[in-house]
């Protein structure tokens, strides 16, 4: 069967499937229109944190505005608040109530009492009111308390000092952090989704031609005219595949070379972070990608195969995108754990391995033998069974 | 040479063919006739080995289509009953597409091309996408698409439908020049007055068992009825009728 | 970060010494890598990431067959992974601290700045692990002493430590540094670098303006030391104005004048009351609470007050200090003593570089004009200074180091208004040669200000720009002093009424 006709066949399905998929604008608009969108999409949540980040910036300077009711009570504070970048507004009435009706994001209550407490020595209780349930509030009522906590904690230190006593003596002990993840490594949070972009744009990226190439063929009843032809039903399969496969890979470049625009371009480190993904990390992403390819193409044309028409095939089609969604949201719901074996999970191996290259980290030596191993099986399963399919008669005739 | 040999075919409960045999010569024009669902394209498919008998045998000019069937496929030309054309690729390169499944050489492939269009009269369509063709336009492709490697033997389903005068005859010759070639044909139809005037011999096939098979002439006698198209309702309606073999 | 108690000090010498030559000292490649594992240093790197490394150079840039000492640097690579070309470079005070010993309090006051640039800290030579030239007995001297018991030991161990370290501290003076300084430049690669420098860090700063105008893109000056000044012969008068503003803001506010009467008179007359009799104190440590005895002197109390003047906190409780001593309490002030005692130690002074610059660039300048220098509360804090110096070795210094820097280059001049040692004064003074500069004053801002309010916002922002002119600077004035502490025995008369109210 694999013999020098049997190539020429393959060639032969090959150069019309292509020809005829460069003809279908509109799928092949369909085709690209993710790499668009997803490389979009990436960037426009990473400016939109970046933006987040100067919510509270005016001519680049902290300008944070801070609903206070009662601040005379508490002159000090409401100066240090200020000092510290406040805008310090004033609220009169029941802050309470209006935080809860709504008509205030959030505010400071420093009570009356605040001002005898603090005169005796005492901590006077202070009430920061907000909803948590609003995500804009979260980074002004961490900066109040904050600058709270500070405030509160220099002037507990100058009690003591003032009575003789180290300050040092408040503390029992001195808990020091240390964040071992590079600037690079915390990347993750931005750069974690990428990994998954890429894997679901490798699996929906030829979904309208492996449709039509199969149940299409099978629909507008071209695909027994085909059979009958001495053609072998792998050499038709194999040309077909190797179509999606090569659209696969032009969509995947597509998306990668935005992709690689956009990580040069976004201001990555005005949120901390450090992004450098090199050329030579896209190279190994890509050959990280490409036996997914091979067997995601595969596995695409086996299902369309028992699709009955197009449309069919293309829902089913779609389905497999969960495919790649099970092991990634299994490394979603288990951060940071990694066993060899994962390696020879076809997707979460990919998804480890492409995380650890976004964020500056190696591939282990063997891995893409792996990859290719894995993928190879999987695609020797696939093919030959949807090639086998093709002359059922349920299948021709169904 | 297509020999068919007690070819019986099941769906199922209902049984399509039953118990079929008869030979295909070279150079012999076999008009096969029959109602709706009389086991004509299950024939059909059976020769070309898109399907399997549930007993019996079809060789090939002694190929067994069973157990080769893509060498007796190089032997065939098929025009299956509604047939699409590929909408995206012109004419043409429809046709070619099919040469070039067969392995056609290249020149080869374009003489045979070229051949086909003009004898179909399709110099107009041959570069346009078949999106859009007319039923006649497709039937003129697919019909080129079929024969245009030259088989020795040519299977056609119903392939003068919705064809007009003109190429009705030029496909008429054409077949009658391909059996002066030595090859054999057979061809479904519903025209009588095409098959009386086509045929070398008729197949009439009812309740999946072949009914009649002689030339025009015999059948039309054996039967005793005075047209070809009386024969052919009396060899219908009649309800499981014996085998009648007119040598 | 601060010039330290060098009031308590003292001492003179002199010599004969070349000018560091302009030529660049061999190249070294590679000359970071990573810092120490934790396994080796028992503490993390400062961020993941972080480069150490040391560069050799010649104790004497002109004698190829001198000595070579390491210089220690550390490198906080930028975030940005193709960053801005120029870097930032951190230059510490004293004289005598650590570079890269503050780059772990200080690097987050610039974690905006290394989003786009490296910053980079250098162990100037003869602090932290650059040679440092330490002396440690001077931190060894007991407070318990009399106060010409104290001296007499200073000058002893100023004599001992300068014996012990010998001809070497001839090349440890701020134009050596600054050599120092370009050399690890061009060593890291840059082409033009941007300055921090802080206290007497200025001083290294400005000369390296004036020497690699080329090579510096901006400047940033927070809390002038000049060499044109000579601050050791200007720090009582400094301090006196810093406590005088003190003083006027407690006799402004009602409840402060009330509670601790005239601040600057009550130090006055407690500073002439000790000059002529010294009292025995003793007080319970702040940490451990045994008791310890020291003898106050109007020198260590001018010391103390001057000392709790640098900082915005501790001076919140000069008023009550002053009022306590006033009243033969001097429990607040021996328990401030004893703690900035520890917190010196904490600064890791390296005291034969300390007092070789100052010795050599400082007290030269008004050798024979001891006497007049101003005093501060009776003492004259200059004076034991110039009595160290006396026993220090002296080097000649080329002259046009001591005449004011004239630079081009962008220089964004910070100063506190209650800066008892490097006001706002100084900072005017060298702004009037510096064509691009501008100088920021926070009115109730102490020693350095860097870390205070926006000011951190504001340089990253003239970094950024690499100009002063658009820099909108009005938040400084957001830093108000911070009201004196108020002790809570003399408030329960409010406290009274108002829980009255409540019943």
């Amino acid at each position: 069967m694999l013999n020098k006709l049997f190539w020429r066949s393959v060639i032969v399905v090959l150069r019309k499937e292509i020809r005829d998929a460069v003809r279908d604008k509109r799928t092949m608009r369909l085709a690209f229109l993710p790499a668009l969108y997803f490389v979009g999409m990436f960037a426009v949540g990473v400016l939109f944190a970046i933006n987040m980040q100067k919510d509270h910036q005016q001519d680049g300077l902290l300008n944070v505005r801070v609903y206070v009711s009662g601040g005379e009570y508490l002159p000090d504070l409401t100066q240090w608040l200020t000092e510290r970048g406040a805008e310090i507004k004033s609220v009169t009435g029941d802050a309470y109530q209006q935080v809860k009706e709504k008509t205030l994001d959030f505010a400071l209550i420093i009570p009356a009492s605040a001002e005898a407490e603090r005169a005796q020595g005492k901590p006077a209780t202070l009430w920061l009111v907000y909803d948590a349930a609003n995500p804009k509030v979260h980074s002004s009522v961490g900066f109040v308390r904050g600058e709270v906590h500070a405030w509160s904690a220099r002037t507990g230190s100058l009690q003591l000092i003032a009575r003789g006593i180290s300050p040092e003596l408040r503390n029992a002990v001195t808990l020091r952090e240390s964040n071992v993840a590079s600037d690079q490594k915390m990347g993750i949070y931005i750069l974690g989704s990428l990994p998954m972009l890429l894997l679901i744009s490798v699996f929906i990226g030829s979904v309208g031609f492996s449709a039509d190439m199969t149940a299409g063929e099978r629909e507008r009843r071209s695909l027994e005219s085909l059979l009958i032809t001495p053609t072998p039903s792998m050499a038709i399969m194999l040309g077909k595949w190797l179509t999606s496969v090569l659209i696969t890979i032009a969509v995947l470049l597509a998306t990668m070379s935005l992709l690689s625009i956009v990580l040069n371009l976004l201001p990555f480190n005005q949120l901390g972070l450090r992004v450098d993904v090199s050329v030579l990390d896209m190279v190994y992403v890509f050959c990280c990608l490409l036996p997914i390819i091979f067997f995601a193409v595969a596995l695409q044309l086996l299902v369309a195969v028992f699709a009955r028409s197009f449309k069919d095939a293309q829902t089913y089609i779609g389905l497999l995108i969960f495919l790649p969604m099970v092991p990634i949201l299994y490394s979603i719901f288990n951060p940071g754990v990694y066993y060899d074996w994962f390696l020879w999970i076809p997707v979460l191996g990919q998804q480890v391995v492409m995380k650890e290259l976004f964020l500056g980290g190696e591939m282990a030596p063997y891995t893409l033998v792996k990859f290719w191993l894995v993928a190879l099986v999987l695609w020797m399963i696939c093919l030959p069974l949807a090639a086998r399919q093709l002359r059922r008669a349920r299948i021709v005739y169904g | 040479m297509i020999q068919i040999e007690h070819v019986s075919k099941q769906f199922g409960k209902v049984e399509a063919l039953k118990d079929v045999s008869f030979t295909l010569n070279d150079g012999e024009i076999t008009g096969l006739l029959g109602v709706n669902g009389a086991g004509k394209t299950t024939l059909m498919r059976l020769i070309y080995g898109l399907l399997q008998p549930s007993s019996g045998k079809i060789l090939v000019d002694g190929v067994d289509v069973a157990q080769q069937p893509d060498r007796i496929r190089e032997r065939l030309g098929v025009l299956p009953d509604d047939t699409g054309l590929y909408k995206r690729l012109t004419a043409r390169e429809n046709i070619r597409y099919f040469g070039e499944l067969h392995h056609l050489p290249p020149d080869l492939l374009t003489t045979h091309t070229e051949r086909l269009i003009n004898l179909l009269g399709m110099q107009n369509i041959a570069d346009r996408r078949a999106e859009g063709f007319s039923l006649g336009e497709r039937m003129k492709t697919a019909l080129a698409r079929a024969i245009v490697h030259q088989p020795q033997h040519i299977m056609l389903d119903e392939p003068t439908n919705g064809l007009d005068v003109v190429t009705t005859r030029a496909v008429r010759h054409m077949l009658l020049t391909l059996r002066d070639q030595g090859r054999s044909i057979l061809f479904s139809s519903h025209l009588m007055h095409e098959v009386t005037g086509l045929c070398d011999r008729i197949i009439v096939i009812a309740h999946g068992r072949i009914v009649a098979d002689g030339k025009v002439a015999d059948v039309i006698e054996q039967t005793g009825t005075a047209s070809l198209e009386d024969a052919f309702i009396y060899l219908s309606e009649s309800p499981e009728p014996d085998v009648a073999h007119v040598e | 970060m601060r010039i330290p108690l060098i009031g308590v000090l003292s001492s003179i010498l002199l010599c004969a010494c070349h000018p560091p030559s302009d030529e660049p000292a061999t190249l070294v490649g590679n000359v970071l890598g990573a810092c120490p594992e934790f396994s080796e240093t028992g503490r993390p790197p400062i961020v993941q990431g972080a480069q150490c490394g040391t560069l050799s150079v010649k104790e004497n840039p002109q004698d190829p067959t001198s000595r070579s000492i390491e210089l220690n640097i550390l490198r906080l690579p930028a975030i940005n992974p193709t960053p801005q070309p120029d870097p930032l470079f951190i230059i510490a005070g004293g004289p005598g601290q650590s570079a890269v010993g503050i780059a772990e309090p200080i690097w987050t006051t610039f974690s905006e700045v290394r989003k786009n640039r490296d910053i980079v800290f250098v162990d100037q030579r003869g602090t932290g692990q650059s040679n440092p030239l330490n002396c440690k007995e001077f931190e060894d001297i007991p407070y318990q002493l009399s106060l010409f018991e104290q001296q007499q030991r200073l000058k002893s161990v100023a004599q001992a430590c300068a014996e012990t370290l010998g001809d070497q501290l001839e090349f440890y003076t701020t134009p050596y540094a600054v050599q120092d300084l370009d050399v690890v430049r061009q060593a890291l690669g840059y082409q033009r670098i941007n300055l921090w420098g802080v206290s007497y860090g200025t001083r290294v700063a400005l000369e390296y303006m004036r020497r690699y105008p080329q090579a510096t893109r901006s400047s940033i000056l927070d809390g002038l030391a000049p060499v044109t000044v000579a601050l050791p012969w200007h720090g009582g008068e400094d301090a006196l104005a810093s406590l005088r503003l003190l003083s006027e803001q407690c006799s402004m506010s009602d409840d402060c004048a009330r509670r601790y009467g005239d601040v600057l008179n009550s130090a006055e007359t407690i500073a002439q009351r000790l000059a002529e009799q010294p009292v025995e104190v003793t007080v319970a440590h702040p940490r451990t609470q045994a008791p310890f005895t020291m003898s106050m002197n109007h020198q260590i109390f001018a010391s103390m007050i001057r000392m709790a003047l640098y900082t915005r906190d501790l001076s919140t409780l000069v008023p009550q200090a002053i009022a306590g001593a006033r009243d033969n309490d001097y429990s607040l002030l021996a328990a401030l003593i004893s703690m900035a005692g520890e917190q010196t130690t904490l600064m890791n002074i390296s005291y034969g570089m300390h007092y070789t610059v100052l010795c050599n660039e400082d007290y030269p300048q008004y050798q024979d004009r001891a006497e007049v220098s101003a005093s501060f509360l009776s003492a004259n804090l200059a004076e034991a200074f110039a009595e160290l110096c006396e026993v220090w070795p002296r080097y000649s210094l080329d002259e046009d180091y001591f005449t004011p820097v004239k630079s081009d280059v962008p220089t964004l001049l910070l100063s506190g208004q209650r800066d008892p040692v490097t006001p706002p004064r100084w900072a005017e003074q060298v702004s009037e040669h510096l064509s691009q500069a501008r100088h920021l004053i926070a009115p109730g801002g102490h020693h350095s200000i860097t870390r205070e309010g926006c000011v951190a916002q504001l340089i990253t922002q003239f970094i950024q720009q690499g100009s002063a002119t658009s820099i909108d600077g009005t938040c400084v004035n957001k830093i108000q002093p911070l009201p004196p502490y108020l002790t809570v025995e003399l408030q329960t008369k409010n406290e009274a009424g108002s829980s009255h109210d409540s019943d």
